[in-house]
C-alpha cells in the first residue's frame, strides 16, 4: 500500500475501529447489566425444595404445589391492617376467576414462626377463604426463601409501654405468582386495584393454555 | 350604688359563665362517616378501625388519641408503602385535618389499631371517642364487619 493510499483510507479506518470499540463496549455493558432473570433452573428447584411447615405442622415445601399456579403472600397473623386487607383482597381476586380458580393455589407464608403456630395459621387463612393454605418454617429457611424471591422482612420492636411480644414486622407486601413448575412468573406489588391480580392470573393461565 | 355593683357583677358573672358554657359545648366541626372495624380473624388479638373525617370548620383540627370502651386500647398507626413495595407500620402521634378537607383512615394506610377488641358479631358496634388537641371530643361508633 503506497503512502498516499494509506493516508487516503486512514480516516475511514480510524472511524471503523472506533465504531467497533464503541459497539463492543456497549455489548459488554448490556451483557453485564441485563436485569436478573426470575427464579429459573437451579433457583426454582431451590425455591421448591426449601423445607417449610404446613398448617397441620407437617414438613412440606413448595414442591407439594407443583402442577398448580401459586400465588404467594408473605406476612404475619397479628398484622392488623396490611395482611388481612391483602388476604381479603386475594380471596376476592380468586373468586373473580370462577372455575379457573381451581388451578390456582393461594398461599400465605408467615414470616413470624415465633408467634404463628401451624394450627392457628390454618384457622387464620381459612377465615378469609377456605381454599387458602398457610405455611411457615424455621427462621433460617424463611430467610432463605425470602432471599430467593427478593422478599424483605424485619422485626420492628413494640412501641414503648407495650409488651415486648407486641412487635410488628415490616415486610414486602407483593403477590408472587409461581408457574406450575415452581418458577417465579410475575410479581404484583401494592397498591392493588380491584381486579389487578385476577387480570394477571387470567393472562398467565390463558398464555399457558396455548 | 351597691345595687348597681351587684347588677354589674351579676351580669359579668352571667355573661362570663355563659361564654364559658358556650365554649365548652361548641362541638368541633368534625364529621365522622363510614367508621368500621375489621372483625379480628381467629387468633388475632389486634385489628384495625377505619373512618372518614371531614373538617367543615375554619381551623385545623388535630386528633391526639382515640379511645374505646375498655378493655380495648387504641393507637393511631400508619401503614406506609415504600417505593420497593415494602409495608411498614409506624405509630402516628396525631391526625390533623386541615379546614375544609377530608382525611381517610383506610385499609393499608392510616388506621386506628385496636388491641384486645371485645368480641363482636358482624353488624355490632363499638363506641369510640376522638380526643382533640383543643380538649374537645367527638364521638362515633365502629361497625364490626368481616374483612
Amino acid at each position: 500500500m503506497s503512502k498516499q493510499i494509506f493516508w487516503y483510507h486512514a480516516p475511514r479506518l480510524c472511524l471503523t475501529v472506533a465504531l467497533a470499540a464503541i459497539i463492543g463496549f456497549l455489548v459488554f455493558e448490556f451483557a453485564n447489566k441485563a436485569p436478573p432473570e426470575p427464579a429459573l433452573g437451579n433457583e426454582a428447584s431451590a425455591l421448591s425444595a426449601l423445607p417449610l411447615v404446613n398448617e397441620n405442622g407437617a414438613a412440606t415445601s413448595l414442591a407439594a404445589f407443583k402442577g398448580s399456579w401459586v400465588v404467594l403472600f408473605f406476612g404475619y397473623a397479628t398484622c392488623p391492617d396490611v395482611c388481612p386487607t391483602s388476604l381479603a383482597y386475594l380471596a376476592q381476586e380468586l373468586k373473580q376467576l370462577g372455575s379457573d380458580a381451581a388451578s390456582v393455589r393461594g398461599i400465605f407464608i408467615s414470616l413470624d414462626p415465633q408467634r404463628d403456630k401451624p394450627d392457628s395459621l390454618g384457622r387464620y387463612v381459612h377465615y378469609f377463604d377456605p381454599n387458602l393454605t398457610a405455611l411457615t418454617g424455621t427462621e433460617e429457611n424463611l430467610r432463605h426463601l425470602s432471599k430467593l424471591l427478593g422478599v424483605y422482612f424485619e422485626v420492628q420492636p413494640a412501641p414503648r409501654g407495650s409488651p415486648e411480644s407486641a412487635y410488628t414486622l415490616a415486610h414486602t407486601a407483593s403477590f408472587f405468582i409461581l408457574t406450575p413448575r415452581g418458577e417465579l412468573a410475575q410479581t404484583v406489588s401494592p397498591p392493588f386495584a380491584r381486579g389487578a391480580v385476577a387480570a394477571v392470573l387470567r393472562t398467565v393461565l390463558s398464555t399457558a393454555a396455548h | 350604688m351597691a345595687d348597681y355593683f351587684k347588677t354589674v357583677t351579676c351580669s359579668l358573672v352571667l355573661s362570663l359563665g355563659s361564654a364559658g358554657v358556650g365554649l365548652a359545648v361548641a362541638p368541633a366541626p368534625l364529621e365522622i362517616s363510614g367508621s368500621w372495624l375489621r372483625l379480628p380473624p381467629p387468633g388475632a388479638k389486634v385489628t384495625a378501625g377505619y373512618m372518614t373525617l371531614h373538617n367543615s370548620g375554619n381551623t385545623a383540627l388535630t386528633i391526639t388519641s382515640i379511645s374505646t370502651a375498655k378493655p380495648a386500647h387504641v393507637e393511631i398507626h400508619n401503614s406506609r408503602l415504600s417505593k420497593s413495595g415494602q409495608m411498614s407500620m409506624e405509630h402516628a402521634p396525631a391526625i390533623t385535618v386541615a379546614p375544609g378537607t377530608t382525611v381517610r383512615l383506610a385499609p393499608a394506610g392510616m388506621h386506628a389499631m385496636i388491641f384486645d377488641a371485645p368480641a363482636l358479631a358482624a353488624g355490632e358496634t363499638l363506641d369510640f371517642t376522638l380526643e382533640l388537641q383543643d380538649g374537645r371530643q367527638v364521638k362515633g361508633a365502629f361497625t364490626a364487619q368481616r374483612p
